[in-house]
This record gives C-alpha cells, sequence and structure tokens, in this order.
C-alpha cells in the first residue's frame, strides 16, 4: 500500500495497460489519462481525447440481448451489459490506487528495466492534472519503480521542477513542425512544446522524441528534416520513429467516433527506415517503434 | 543446421504412415509359455532377454548410432501382457481414430486374435489390477471423478542412473550383479537382474556383430566401412567397458533406453540432466580433436533416435495424452548439489541442436534459478522463440525445496530432474509413480452441489461441502492407485531398470517392491481455475449481492444453460465476475485454499513401496477428457466444455490482463507443494519475441518468473492456424497478446483488417 502524500484529487483514467513493451524501456505499466485538447486527425487512441467518462459499444462482444435502440445500437444501460460489449470508459482514480495497481508487476519491472509510463490523452493538460501525475510518478519513485511520461509537451508548465524530479524519461510527439499547419492540424503549438523542452532539459531532463510518420502529415522530407534539426537545436538525442498503423480505428467505431485517417495506408518497419537513417546521419539515435 | 546425412535420417522418419508392430508381443508371449511357474520376476526377465537376442535389427545406411526398437520406425509396439482389452475393442479403429492413428496388416490383426489375446486373457496386468478393485473405487473411476493411469501399461516416467552406466560400464554392473546373485541365490530379483544384464551385454554385441559385418561386406562404400568400423569399435567397447568419449556415451545411453522400452513398454524413460553426466566425454572429444561439426551431427543423430519411438496408447487414454509424447525429456542447466550453477558449454550446445532438428523430442528442459547465466537463459530464449514450445522452463528456486518438503535430501533434491512433461523425479534414485492418477476436481464441485439440493447457509458452508468432497475421494483415489501400484508388483516387475535404480541392489528387491531410496506417488489435482471461478461466481450472485437463489443456479446447471434469459446471465457471470489469472487476489486465493488443501490431504496418505501421496497439477491434454465428464457448471462452462488447460493455467478465454498477471496469480499459489509436478502455459505471438529487445523482454519475463517461485512455465509462441481461430472464436482467445505495429495489442481487439494483416504477417514471419 503506497502511502506517501494524498492526492486531493482524482483524474479520470481510461486504461491501465499491463506487460504494455514499447512506451519506455522494458517491461512497463501504462496508465492512460482520458482527455486531450489537441485534434491529431490521425490519433490511435480516440476513446482517450474526451475528459468525461463515456460509453463504448463493441458490435462484435454484443449478444443483442436487449431491445435495440433507435440508431441500431443497444439502449441499456452499460451496467446492465453481460458481456462488456456496452461498457464505460473511464474511471476517476486516486493515485494511491494506482501506485498500489502498477506495482504489481514490480518483479517484472525489476528485471527487465521496465516500470510506469503515463500517456493519454494528454496527461499534462492543466496544472491540477500536472499536479496529479507528478504525485503518481512520485509515489512510484518511491516504491524504487522507474518512470516515464507520454506527452506532446505542448501546454503550459505549472511546476516543471517538480515533475522532472519525478520522470525517469519524457517520451515527447514531434508531429507537424509548420508553426500554423500545426495548429491547424493538431491544435498544437510547438513554440510551446518548445520552450518546455529548453525548460525541462534545463532541470536535466531525459528526452527521447517521439516521430509519428502520418502519410500526408509528418511523412514529407521538410517536416523530418525540420523535427531534426529541433532535435540537434534542443540537443536531444534519442528518437523512437513511430509508422502509422490502423490500430485505433475500431475504437473510433465503438465509441461512435468519425475517423479521417481510415483510408490512409499503413507503414512497415522498411517505409520509415529513412527516416531511421536520416535521424542516424545526423546524429540522433534512432529505433522504429521505440525500445 | 541438419547435414545431409541427418536431414535425410529425419525425412526417413515421417516418410510412412506408423505401423503396428506385433513382434515384441509375439516373441513375449513364446518366453512366457516357456516358463510357465517360475517367480515373475524370472519370467519378466527371460522374456526381455528372449527379445533381445530375437527382435530383428535394423541397420540405415546412414546410421552413425544403432538401435531400433521396432523393424519400422515410429511403430506402434503393442504390450498385450499389460491389457489385451483395448486392443481388442480398438484393433480396427488403430487407422481412423481421432487421435495417433496408426496402420495394422490384416493378418497382423487375425494372429492377434487368434494368438496373443487368448494367451494373455486373464492373466495381464489388467486383470490383476481390475480384480483388485473395490466397488467405491471402480464407482467413482466410472464417475471420472478421478483416473488410474498404467493400468494397461507400463510405468516408465523414472530417469535411471546413466552417470552411473556411463561412468562404470555394464561389465562393472553385471559383475556386481553376479557377486550378490552368488551371495544370496534365493533372491530372484538378483537372478532376474543377472539374467538381464548378461542379456544386455550380449545384445550390443549383436548389433556389433552386424555392424562388423556390414563392414566387411563388397557392397559396402568405403566411406561408409570406415565408418562401419567405427561403430564397431564404439559397440565393442560399451558392450563392457566404461565410455571414453561423446560416441561411446550417446550409444550406450541409447542402447540402455531401448532395452529399458523392450522390457517396460512405457513412456518415459527419461534422459535427466544430459548436460551434466555428457559433459566428461564431450571434453573428451573435443580434446581427442573431434570436429564440432561431427560432435554436432551426432548429437542430432542421438535426437533423431528419440524421435524414433512413439508410443501407442488406448483411443481414451490417446485423448489424454495426444500427440504419443514418449517422454525423452532432457534437462540442462540447474543448480548442483552444493546449490552452485552448473550449466557448461553443453547445456547452450544441447538446446542449440534443437533448432536443427526442430522435433518434439527430446523433450528439452532448462532449469533455471536465481543465478542462471545471462547467456544461457539468452540461448533458451531463442529456442523458445523458434515456437516449437521448448525449452520448457523449471525452476530451482520451488522445485527443490519441494523435494526438501517431502523429505528427499537437500543433495538430492539439487539434482531433480524431468520425466515424461514435466514431473519432477529424482534421476536414479526414485521411482515415483509420477503419472498414476488425475484427480478431477471439477467433479467434487459437481457431486457436492447433487448431494446438497437445497444449499448452504454460508459460502463458508460451500467451501467446505467441496472440500469434505475431496477428501472423500482422495481416499478412493488413493485405493485405486495402490492396486495399479501392487498389480505391477505383483505381475509386472522391472528388474533390468531396477538395477540401474538405487537402491535396489543394496535392497535386493525390485523398484516395483520398493527397492527404490525414494517411492512416492504422484496424484495430480485438476480444475484449479475453473473450481474457483465457479466459487468466486457462488459466492457473489449467492452470498453477496443475491442476484439469484441457488435453486435457480442450479436450474440452469441442469439444463445447460439452454432457457430463456440463461445465456444472458451465462455471459453476465463470466464477463462481470472476476475470474482467477487476472491478479485479482480474492479469487485467486481460491484456487490457493483448493491446490493447498487437495496436496495436503494426499500428503496424509502412503503407498504399499513405504512412500507418501504427493500432489502434482498438470493436465497435458486431460482437460479435454476431464472436462467432457463434468456437467455445466457456475463459471460459465457449458456441460462437456474442456476444463482450463495446463493445469495452473486461468481458463482460456478468461485471463484479459496480460502475461504478467496471469504469472501473478499463479504465484499466489503455493506452487512448492506441487512436489510431483505443475504445469503452465503462456501464449507469445512471433513478432512479440522479435529482435533483441524482444529476446531481452522473453528473458527479463522468466527472471520474473523464477522471482515468483513457480515451478514451471511453456511457451506457445502462436502459429497462424490460432490466430485464424482466435478470429472466429475471438471469446476464447482474450489473453492473446500480439505485436501488431508499434505496439503489442490483444489480438481480438483489433479490428478485422488489421487482424488479417496479423495473420498474413505471422506467416511470412514463420
Amino acid at each position: 500500500m503506497w502511502e506517501g502524500p494524498t492526492a486531493v484529487t482524482e483524474e479520470c483514467v481510461s486504461n491501465v495497460q499491463r506487460y504494455s513493451l514499447h512506451d519506455g524501456g522494458g517491461i512497463r505499466t501504462v496508465v492512460f489519462l482520458k482527455g486531450c485538447p489537441f485534434h491529431c486527425p490521425w490519433c490511435c487512441n480516440p476513446e482517450g481525447i474526451g475528459f468525461e467518462p463515456e460509453v463504448s459499444y463493441s458490435e462484435k462482444l454484443c449478444i443483442h440481448c436487449s431491445p435495440e435502440g433507435t440508431d441500431g445500437r443497444c439502449d441499456a444501460p452499460p451496467d446492465a451489459c453481460p458481456t462488456g460489449a456496452k461498457s464505460v470508459i473511464g474511471e476517476m482514480r486516486a493515485v494511491s490506487s494506482l501506485v498500489d495497481e502498477a506495482l504489481r508487476d514490480a518483479t517484472f519491472f525489476e528485471e527487465s528495466g521496465g516500470g510506469v509510463t503515463v500517456s493519454g490523452g494528454e496527461c499534462l493538460s492543466g496544472p491540477s492534472r500536472q499536479a496529479f501525475v507528478t504525485n503518481l510518478l512520485s509515489g512510484c519513485k518511491d516504491h524504487g519503480t522507474s518512470t516515464a511520461l507520454e506527452t506532446t509537451l505542448a501546454v503550459p508548465l505549472a511546476d516543471p521542477a517538480s515533475l522532472v524530479v519525478v520522470t525517469d524519461e519524457f517520451l515527447v510527439d514531434l508531429k507537424v513542425s509548420d508553426r500554423q499547419r500545426s495548429l491547424d492540424v493538431c491544435g498544437i503549438d510547438p513554440e510551446v512544446r518548445d520552450s518546455n523542452l529548453e525548460s525541462i532539459m534545463g532541470l536535466g531532463a531525459h528526452v527521447v522524441a517521439r516521430l509519428p510518420i502520418i502519410p500526408g502529415f509528418t511523412d514529407g522530407r521538410e517536416v523530418v528534416a525540420a523535427n531534426i534539426a529541433t532535435m540537434l537545436r534542443l540537443g536531444i538525442g534519442r528518437a523512437d520513429i513511430l509508422p502509422f498503423h490502423q490500430l485505433g480505428e475500431a475504437k473510433y467505431v465503438s465509441t461512435g467516433r468519425e475517423y479521417a485517417c481510415r483510408d490512409l495506408p499503413q507503414l512497415g518497419e522498411r517505409d520509415v527506415a529513412w527516416v531511421v537513417a536520416a535521424c542516424e546521419e545526423a546524429g540522433v539515435r534512432a529505433v522504429t517503434h521505440g525500445e | 543446421m541438419l547435414t545431409q546425412r541427418t536431414q535425410a535420417i529425419k525425412d526417413s522418419l515421417f516418410a510412412r504412415d506408423r505401423q503396428v508392430s506385433l513382434e515384441r508381443a509375439t516373441l513375449y508371449m513364446e518366453s512366457y509359455q516357456q516358463t510357465e511357474g517360475e517367480p515373475v520376476v524370472i519370467r519378466r526377465a527371460k522374456a526381455l532377454r528372449h527379445v533381445l537376442e530375437r527382435h530383428r535389427i535394423v541397420i540405415d545406411d546412414l546410421d552413425l548410432l544403432v538401435g531400433n526398437r521396432s523393424p519400422e520406425p515410429r511403430s506402434g509396439v503393442l504390450s498385450p501382457e499389460m491389457s489385451p482389452y483395448w486392443i481388442l475393442d480398438e484393433l480396427d479403429e488403430f487407422p481412423t481414430r481421432p487421435q495417433d492413428t496408426f496402420e495394422m496388416s490384416e493378418e497382423d490383426k487375425a494372429t492377434y486374435r487368434r494368438t496373443l489375446y487368448p494367451f494373455w486373457a486373464g492373466r495381464s496386468l489388467n486383470d490383476w489390477y481390475t480384480s483388485h478393485l473395490d466397488a467405491d473405487v471402480e464407482q467413482a473411476l466410472g464417475d471420472k471423478v478421478f483416473s488410474v493411469a498404467q493400468t494397461d501399461k507400463g510405468q516408465g516416467h523414472i530417469i535411471c542412473d546413466f552417470p552411473m552406466v556411463l561412468g562404470r560400464g555394464l561389465g562393472d554392473i553385471l559383475d556386481e550383479v553376479e557377486t550378490l546373485a552368488a551371495a544370496d541365490p534365493e533372491n530372484d530379483f538378483y537372478q532376474a537382474s543377472l539374467i538381464c544384464m548378461r542379456a544386455t551385454v550380449a545384445y550390443v554385441r549383436r548389433y556389433e556383430a552386424i555392424v562388423r559385418d556390414m563392414a566387411v561386406s563388397p557392397v559396402t562404400a568405403p566411406s561408409r566401412a570406415k565408418e562401419l568400423r567405427r561403430m564397431a569399435d564404439v559397440l565393442s567397447h560399451v558392450a563392457t567397458e566404461p565410455a571414453r568419449d561423446l560416441y561411446d556415451a550417446l550409444q550406450l545411453v541409447w542402447l540402455v533406453e531401448l532395452v529399458l522400452q523392450h522390457e517396460s513398454n512405457a513412456s518415459s524413460f527419461s534422459l535427466g540432466r544430459a548436460d551434466q553426466y555428457l559433459l566428461p566425454f564431450w571434453r573428451a572429444s573435443v580434446e581427442e580433436g573431434e570436429a564440432p561439426e561431427a560432435i554436432r551431427e551426432l548429437i542430432q543423430c542421438f535426437y533423431l533416435k528419440c524421435n524414433t519411438i512413439v508410443a501407442i496408447r488406448s483411443t481414451e487414454s490417446a485423448s489424454f495424452f495426444a500427440g504419443f509424447p514418449i517422454g525423452f525429456n532432457l534437462v540442462v542447466g540447474g543448480v548442483d548439489e552444493h546449490g552452485q550453477d552448473c550449466s557448461n558449454e553443453l547445456s547452450s550446445l544441447l538446446l542449440d541442436v534443437q533448432s536443427d532438428t526442430r522435433l518434439p523430442q527430446p523433450n528439452l528442459s532448462l532449469r533455471m534459478h536465481a543465478n542462471t547465466p545471462a547467456s544461457l537463459l539468452s540461448k533458451a530464449c531463442e529456442v523458445i522463440r523458434l515456437g516449437d514450445g521448448v525449452p520448457q522452463v523449471f525452476n530451482d528456486e520451488a522445485n527443490v525445496l519441494a523435494f526438501v518438503n517431502r523429505g528427499v535430501s537437500l543433495a538430492d533434491a539439487r539434482d531433480y530432474a524431468v520425466v515424461g512433461c514435466v514431473e519432477l523425479s529424482i534421476p536414479g534414485r526414485m521411482y515415483g509413480l509420477h503419472d498414476i492418477s488425475m484427480f478431477n476436481m471439477m467433479r467434487c464441485l459437481e457431486v457436492t452441489l447433487e448431494e446438497n439440493p437445497d444449499g448452504f447457509a454460508t459460502y463458508d458452508e460451500l467451501e467446505a461441502a467441496v472440500m469434505s468432497t475431496i477428501d472423500r475421494y482422495v481416499a478412493l483415489m488413493v485405493r485405486g492407485c495402490d492396486a495399479c501400484d501392487l498389480a505391477h508388483r505383483e505381475t509386472s516387475p522391472t528388474p533390468f531398470l531396477s538395477t540401474l535404480v538405487h537402491d535396489s541392489l543394496e535392497e535386493g528387491s525390485d523398484i516395483t517392491a520398493g527397492g527404490a531410496r525414494y517411492n512416492p506417488s504422484g496424484v495430480q489435482g485438476v480444475g484449479t481455475a475453473n473450481l474457483a471461478d465457479s466459487l468466486e461466481v457462488m459466492r457473489q450472485v449467492l452470498y453477496r449481492d443475491g442476484s439469484m437463489t441457488y435453486r435457480e443456479l442450479m436450474g440452469m446447471l441442469a439444463r445447460d444453460w439452454r432457457g430463456e434469459g440463461d445465456e444472458v446471465c451465462r455471459q453476465r457471470l463470466i464477463n462481470r465476475i472476476p475470474k482467477y489469472g487476472n491478479d485479482i487476489d480474492e479469487v485467486d486465493e481460491i484456487g490457493a485454499r483448493f491446490l493447498a488443501h487437495y496436496g495436503h490431504e494426499v500428503a496424509r496418505y502412503r503407498n504399499p513401496r513405504g512412500g507418501r501421496f504427493q500432489p502434482g497439477s498438470y493436465t497435458v491434454s486431460a482437460h479435454i477428457p476431464l472436462g467432457e465428464a463434468v456437467g455445466a457448471t457456475p463459471d460459465g462452462r457449458h456441460a462437456g466444455e474442456q476444463l482450463a488447460d495446463g493445469g495452473l493455467s486461468p481458463m482460456v478465454g478468461r485471463d484479459r490482463s496480460g502475461p504478467t498477471a496471469s504469472l501473478r496469480s499463479v504465484s499466489k499459489l503455493d506452487n512448492v507443494l506441487d512436489s510431483n509436478g505443475s504445469l503452465l502455459n503462456v501464449k507469445f505471438s512471433p513478432a512479440t519475441l522479435a529482435g533483441e529487445g524482444g529476446l531481452a523482454k522473453l528473458a527479463a519475463y522468466l527472471r520474473a518468473f523464477s522471482r515468483l517461485k513457480l515451478q514451471h512455465i511453456q511457451f506457445n509462441v502462436v502459429d497462424r492456424a490460432t490466430l485464424l481461430d482466435a478470429q472466429a472464436h475471438p471469446e476464447r482467445h482474450r489473453d492473446l497478446v500480439v505485436r501488431v505495429a508499434g505496439y503489442s495489442a490483444m489480438f481480438v481487439e483489433l479490428s478485422r483488417a488489421i487482424q488479417d494483416d496479423i495473420i498474413n504477417r505471422t506467416e511470412h514471419e514463420l
């Protein structure tokens, strides 16, 4: 039982994923905080966009046991669903319960060099969530568990110093490089991000850049070159190259969202080999998918 | 890589359909016809001698090692002296039965019906066994609460003292037996042992003579003649002398294995810690200047030999042990008698050769512990990743303690190895009846519910009632096992095997009569996962939220969930109530309580050899037939549906929290109690383990497994067929982790298109 400083708030958690292999080193448990202020059209975790709990419905698991609603989908409350086809995504969780859950895999973390990663949504959206995350990672570190954050870092940071102290690794996305286009497409201001990067790196943060390679958005030579230039300017020495995939498609359907990238082709390791090469050439160590 | 020679041998193994062979049965009967009235142990020895003198020896042009069980490889060698009955019943079904088919000629069928069956009917091991069962035990067997095995075949499931055989040579052991027999001429066991040892030496000489003839034959090519001369030299030497090098050692081990098979016709005369006892001989070969390629080819030949013998089982038995496992279990790694790591270069090489042969035998096992070298673990992970399911991994951190808890000396406990599938045994010192029974805990639940139509006032009363049913049937199981134990003593002693197991020679008695140093009987408690799931459901719906009555639940079970609204309820019970295998303490602890209860209960009983009963938890493939015997259960199982696989694995499709959570669940069981061995299956997709990173994570997963004090784990690196099944029946594969693109993910949560993508990609990778 974790008995560190008590967080006054709870946050909405969409999922706690154990045995996660590619969100930081080793075997990890990833805590996904629900809610994101941005709108990247290729998002692969659409269930994490809204800040409130929401209902998800999976046709595949449905046994059609109750009268169907007007839209052809089940109209019974999720609680009544026997199979979990209809379920609520998002649960308010306190720091202590998340630390307890994460520490269940401590043996695996220790043996693999893994730990806990907080992801989203955007896990740093808003000062109270930042305090929550700081507490959560602090609780993990108190038990010797290594920590990581997956974030756009494109939000104002209330207390970067405290965050840096409890975060062993920041996994920061570099997406659309042009400021105006980034604001239009994703709502992300790269200047905010870069200024945050400078700030946390000045405080000694260890940063790995993550480059999602999305056809038509971030796969242009000029975009990659600009992102590499950013890494060089800020002194980021490592990059994970993440080729576009269609993993999230089913979740758009189950949470009733429109998916703008349905027709984009998936990319394989070979399709992004040139990005890896470009990084390496610039002196940035790069791996496809992450460690 | 296989060499041209070993590739050709491998191909030849599968070139023809498996045949039934009556050669041994016929020779055995001939001998028995001549020894009427003599002591049974002498009759058994003389029958073995007759087989060794007369069976047809076949030496292929490619062989470097000799020794054949039957004229054709992979023949089904029938043993009507064990039970003539099932054979008669199934004579026409061998080629068409659902599992483990064999061809059999009409002529052989006629021979069987005319001569073999009538001779053995009324005088087989099985006759002794069935005539010594009491009515209660028969009833319980009929009700499938437990099974008793080895009532129609040899016991096997043992490792003889190979280090002694190799280090002293057959001649020296024969000398000892001669001395003992001369000093105590009234002791039938010594006389029988003497017959067996002389026959074995002569058997090796038979091979030598044939090889010498082949070497000088004018039709033999000069290059082959040279090989044959060396083979003759090896055979001439090992007929009586200790092994000099690896060639001698592998040849001698194989011939001893063959004699054991000819004697007992049983599954699992396992190979024990081959990387330990072969090491000095391997070193000698290296020092002699034998080329590494030649050494590797020789080991390949040995591995291939292990695939030339298959076990023919009755249709029922084949459903419990599908795919004719013969149990050439070979262990590498682990600690020595002082608790220090004793893995060596040969451990690694023996794993490597599996990546050449890619066949089911030998059944490789890695013993791991806190200080297993990273290089050996990594090598094992590489072989696991090939997807053959080997090596399986055993944990010294739990298993040594398990034996010490049963009174085995610390040094002997540290020398444990594996027989059959996952049964733990002490090489050369233990006759453990490791596979004598499977106990169906789910039938005990069912019986308890049937006997209490009005239910129970509290949940605790329900648990207590199930435990009491378990106790009642454990007592019956013990009587059934003891009848089988005694049947082997009375009708089927094994003097050759006993000679190579301590302390039979010292004590002057066959192992079937208690001659071994350690004498447990291993009985498997099956159904832990389903029992925990079922009781958790009952606790929730009957005693916590009261959403159902006992009578309502019993009604649904009685009609197998086929009434109005039952399916919705069943889905709720499956999906909305915690299940074993998800790291949820409350339900995992039910499993732990019952496994411990069963273990302590069986350990109260002694067997006729003076040993104690000990629990194990594995099913091999028995979760299918044992499930067929159980009606619908509160965990949402349909009547007849399989039980959880493995033994300790969660019920298929019910563990949805990933492979770390399932390991944690299993770790809550007191695994150390399972001194007979337990089994855990874990599935991974090949892509999850790909690359250096994947390999490192598998190794880390195994380190955690060791620290969590589990006994055993084996990996299923999932193939295309499984993925296709997962697509058709997602509810059965909710735990399947696959590597997709940037992530690993639960397979069933992916869209159809992505699933197709993964299926196709997997095919490329494999």
